[in-house]
């Protein structure tokens, strides 16, 4: 008998690659304005400012994007495309379990579901950093929701 | 046994601190410590929410300047140790003479502890560093098999902190210049061994290579899990034969020898991995909590839960582990 | 600059060193290091051995010699060696573990502090200095630059220096550990090694999967693939400081060395180039080769 989370968790490999299909302009707001709002207290404290003028590629093959970071005077800026200086590459469910913290990120990498190409060391501090971020700095709603879908994916 | 844990930033010190960690061991984000890495460790912010978190759970905090100072570098070093004195933490952990020495001497009444780096391996020089430094305890390297370390136990005033699980490194710590040979930075000039910056991965017909300073480290074929560089854990060529001439990507477990390792009065059981992340260190810290609190319950009746094995071999290097030196027969 | 011989870091068998040191007592060394510094386990020389060695030397050289002692050392067994070694009463001693330095300041014996040692600042050489420490032999990962630091922090705080020997020729010791290399490459347990690290006279080569050579096994001691030599930097060795230079043995060729040592030292012009990486000297990694004119 499936809980809920694990329902969901099911039906996000149909749902999600669907994300495709929306306007890039409308996942960059959303995403931007999420981003900039859940970590804009490392953003003050100047954690992220490794990333001005670099650029940083979040590939996820299963749902064929590809999203390009950076940190210009306002803020994370995200591209549709640009030269990446790193590049981080992994399935969907890599990176949700590696954003709830459910999965070590290095067992991740030693079994190449997560993979790292590029400036190897730019990499490893950016993992570094998000590895230095309280969960409690995040919404109570998203970290809750994210530590539970997680958690789903982990136990499957 | 103590339980000592590492944190590489604050969600890892607090995941260490909740899954029940009696000690935490932590160092500041530059070249004082052995795990400089880009974004790795303490600044003053974490360090003052880590310090105040110790305090409110009453356990205890541990702050590593284990490095090797050189002359122009000498004044961070200083400062890194009166933070740290400054702070009122537990103890400090340090191998350079003279950091223990100048922390002795200003700071009497700060605790100090002698890093793995130090590379004591016996009780002569372990009574070295008791009688000028008076440490009060001593981090063993990881190159004693397990009636070695209980020889030093015997045969020492000091108290002795033992490596339990995580990375091992192969090579007599705090004496080893592979990685400065290859990349011109060692952990005793720099903190780092195999720095990132000198990683580059590519992928090409004859698989994913990695390599440091340009020199090949090793191949993966797709079918292969992928360590970091690490130069010691290559494979490479000895007499025509490819193989893991000096180790391979393995984690140390010392879950089976936990009984044997309180019978001989080790005082701590250490806990590697700062430059691991907050999932590693809960998870880790839990397991190992679980068992020693079942080893004090029923030290007679002490068996190592599969569950446990699970989840230690899940978060180990090449997704294996090892009794590493502890065994002889892995020497 | 006086020359020195290091302690003979391979397993070669009685008749070999024989040979070897018959052959090294004619040349122009200032001082000869005897023992064993890698491996407890290589018995074909025991301390009455290398002190007879060392009264042969004496007889046929005006060389100093000096007893260099084991590096890792684990078992209480070495522990005990080790305190006789340091027990001696007629070889100057060179410490390669804390341990050897806490029994010879404990006798108020002088010493060597051999490579092996983590000395990089001028506190922890003042510490040496006052436990009886009369040479320094710097880590070999360390450069000029730095080498001439840790002198002038330890000059401020008011120390005698010490005398200074760079390693200047040779395989570099690099790393030490339990586990033996050599007897892992020929699939042998340590506990059952056949002592087979005595078939490698230069140690066994390992070079990366390209064919790049990477480094040298010599039981449990690694060594650098490369061989270092410091001929061509031997003004910059002036300058900086050394008082004398470590020549350390290989299998062959090590007359030719020590003569192409006395004769820059006698004041013929350095090669410009010399085969051999010297990296750490002036502050790179230590496998590379740099050209550079000049003093330090």
């Amino acid at each position: 008998m499936l809980n809920r989370t694990q329902w969901l968790l099911k039906g996000a490999d149909r749902v999600l690659p669907l994300i495709r299909r929306v306007p890039f302009v409308i996942q960059r707001v959303a995403l931007q304005q999420a981003l900039n709002r859940c970590l804009a207290e490392p953003l003050r404290d100047g954690e992220f400012d490794l990333l001005r003028g670099r650029w940083l590629c979040l590939r996820i093959p299963d749902l064929d994007l590809a999203w390009y970071l950076t940190r210009n005077r306002d803020g994370l800026q995200i591209a549709e495309r640009a030269k990446a200086d790193v590049t981080i590459r992994g399935n969907w469910r890599e990176f949700l379990l590696l954003a709830s913290r459910q999965e070590d990120p290095d067992t991740l990498f030693f079994r190449r579901r997560l993979v790292i190409e590029g400036d190897t060391e730019l990499g490893l501090t950016l993992k570094n950093l998000i590895d230095s971020l309280d969960p409690e700095v995040l919404p109570v709603w998203l970290w809750r929701n994210l530590e539970r879908a997680g958690k789903g994916l982990a136990a499957s | 046994m103590q339980l000592v844990c590492p944190a590489g930033n604050l969600p890892a010190l607090k995941a260490a601190v909740r899954q029940g960690a009696d000690a935490v061991y932590v160092g500041f984000r530059d070249d004082t410590n052995a795990r400089h890495f880009a974004g790795l460790n303490m600044d003053d912010k974490q360090f003052d929410a880590a310090v105040a978190h110790i305090r409110q759970h009453q356990r205890k905090l541990y702050v590593a300047v284990n490095t090797y100072p050189q002359p122009q570098g000498w004044e961070r070093w200083q400062r890194a140790v009166d933070r740290a004195a400054d702070h009122g933490v537990d103890a400090l952990i340090a191998a350079d003479p003279g950091v223990l020495g100048y922390a002795a001497q200003r700071h009497p009444q700060l605790s100090l502890h002698l890093s793995v780096q130090g590379s004591a391996t016996n009780a002569s020089a372990l009574a070295f560093y008791a009688q000028h430094y008076n440490i009060r305890r001593a981090v063993l390297p990881r190159v004693l098999s397990l009636a070695q370390v209980r020889q030093v136990a015997a045969n020492s005033t000091v108290p002795i902190e033992v490596f339990a699980f995580g990375s091992l490194c192969i090579m007599a710590e705090g004496r080893c210049h592979l990685s400065s040979y290859i990349t011109g930075e060692s952990p005793n000039l720099c903190g780092v061994c195999s720095p990132a910056k000198a990683v580059r991965w590519s992928e090409d017909a004859e698989g994913l290579s990695a390599r440091l300073s340009e020199v090949l480290i090793d191949r993966y074929q797709p079918d292969e899990p992928a360590g970091y560089p690490t130069l010691c854990k290559g494979r490479f060529l000895v007499d025509g034969k490819r193989f893991h001439a000096l180790e391979e990507p393995t984690s140390l477990d010392t879950l089976d020898l936990l009984p044997e390792l309180a019978a001989m009065g080790v005082e701590a059981v250490k806990i590697e991995g700062r430059q691991r992340s907050p999932a590693y260190v809960e998870q880790v810290t839990q397991v190992w909590r679980a068992a020693l609190d079942a080893h004090r319950l029923a030290p007679q009746r002490f068996t190592v839960k599969d569950q446990w094995r699970q989840v230690l071999a899940g978060l180990s290097e090449g997704s294996q582990t090892t009794l590493g030196a502890y065994h002889r027969s892995w020497q | 600059m006086k020359l020195s011989l290091g302690p003979v870091l391979y397993y070669w068998d009685k008749e070999q060193l024989g040979r070897f040191y018959s052959e090294m007592s004619a040349l122009p060394l200032d001082v000869i290091y005897l023992g064993e510094t890698v491996c407890s386990k290589r018995r074909a020389m025991n301390l009455d051995h290398w002190l007879g060695l060392g009264r042969e030397l004496q007889a046929c050289s005006p060389a100093q010699i000096v007893l260099s002692s084991l590096t890792l050392i684990e078992a209480a067994s070495e522990l005990s060696s080790l305190r006789r070694l340091c027990d001696n009463g007629e070889l100057l001693v060179e410490a390669n573990d804390m341990g050897a330095v806490q029994y010879l300041a404990e006798r108020k014996l002088p010493f060597v502090a051999g490579p092996a040692l983590n000395l990089y600042n001028g506190h922890a050489l003042a510490k040496l200095l006052d436990c009886g420490m009369i040479r320094w032999v710097p880590p070999v990962e360390c450069s000029a630059t730095l080498i001439r630091a840790v002198l002038d922090q330890a000059v401020e705080l008011n120390r005698e220096l010490p005398e200074v020997e760079v390693f200047a020729y040779g395989h570099l010791p690099l790393a030490y550990s339990a586990r033996c290399f050599t007897a892992r490459a020929e699939n042998r347990p340590k506990d059952d090694c056949q002592f087979c690290c005595i078939n490698y006279p230069d140690g066994l080569a390992l070079s990366s999967q390209e064919g790049q050579a990477l480094f040298t096994l010599n039981g449990i001691q690694t060594m650098s693939a490369e061989v270092t030599n410091l001929l061509a930097d031997y003004p910059g060795l002036e300058a900086c400081g050394a008082d004398l230079l470590r020549l350390s043995p290989r299998a062959q060729g090590m007359v030719e060395v020590v003569q192409a040592f006395a004769r820059v030292r006698q004041g013929e012009a350095p090669p410009l180039f010399v085969e051999g990486c010297n990296g750490y000297w002036h502050g790179q990694a230590g496998m590379l080769r740099v050209e550079e004119v000049g003093l330090c």
